[in-house]
């Protein structure tokens, strides 16, 4: 739709379970730049990513990301 | 949380690696094509100079980025000999930024060769009526090279921008 973004929690929840951008890049099996672009809402990450980093945190995915 | 901090340093530095081989590579290729251009305008077209001034303008930045476009190519070689750096290093965000690129730099080229299609046309007029014979030799040596750049130029400008912190 037209005008909506795509909001996301991943810098919230890093600092909840301590975990800078290039753990989470490691445990997810991307680039630490790969997941600074998708917490500054630079890139929209495809199903699966957003699936394993929702894993990561041990939260549905909805949690992470929301339309805005 | 334990991470395999070594893992994590090699992907960071590969991948830095990897982005600077490409930016000195395309700011010596441009060096290159748009360098020798401008040069042919003023040293040889305007201040009537022999072809030899071209000489340095044309070998250094050619040795410049065959270097760094074959660093770039044993870099992606590592790669992809391992697998998990691999699919690290060759993630969603830089098959996206490759594929916006592409395309960027598809149209950049198409719409730079219809440019300099329609310049020549003009150029040939000019000449087929007596008026600077010099500058259509000119326009038909630096056509290639002024698409070339135009195309790489902004194919690999765009993927570099989208890869940015």
């Amino acid at each position: 739709m037209p005008g909506e973004r795509l909001d996301n929690q991943i810098k919230v929840f890093r600092a909840r379970h301590d975990l800078t951008q290039a753990d989470l890049a490691e445990r997810v099996g991307v680039t630490r730049k790969t997941i600074n672009t998708i917490e500054n809402g630079r890139f929209v990450p495809s199903t699966v990513l957003a699936l394993k980093i929702a894993r990561v945190f041990g939260v549905p995915v909805e949690e992470l990301f929301r339309l805005e | 949380m334990a991470t395999d901090s070594t893992f994590t340093a090699e992907v960071e530095r590969l991948d830095r690696q990897r982005n600077s081989s490409l930016a000195w590579f395309l700011g010596s290729f441009l060096v290159w094509t748009l360098g020798t251009i401008a040069a042919m305008f003023l040293l040889i077209g305007v201040l009537g100079l022999g072809m030899w001034v071209l000489a340095p303008l044309y070998v250094l930045p050619l040795a410049l980025w065959l270097f760094f476009l074959v660093r770039y190519l044993l870099i992606q070689s590592r790669i992809r000999s391992q697998p998990r750096l691999a699919e690290a290093l060759n993630d969603e965000l830089v098959r996206a930024a490759w594929l916006k690129a592409a395309a960027a730099g598809f149209w950049a080229m198409l719409t730079a060769e219809i440019l300099v299609t329609f310049w020549r046309v003009l150029a040939n007029t000019t000449v087929s009526i007596g008026l600077v014979p010099r500058n259509y030799t000119l326009l038909i040596d630096i056509r290639s090279p002024l698409v070339l750049a135009i195309g790489v130029g902004v194919t690999i400008g765009v993927y570099l921008y989208h890869r940015r912190d």
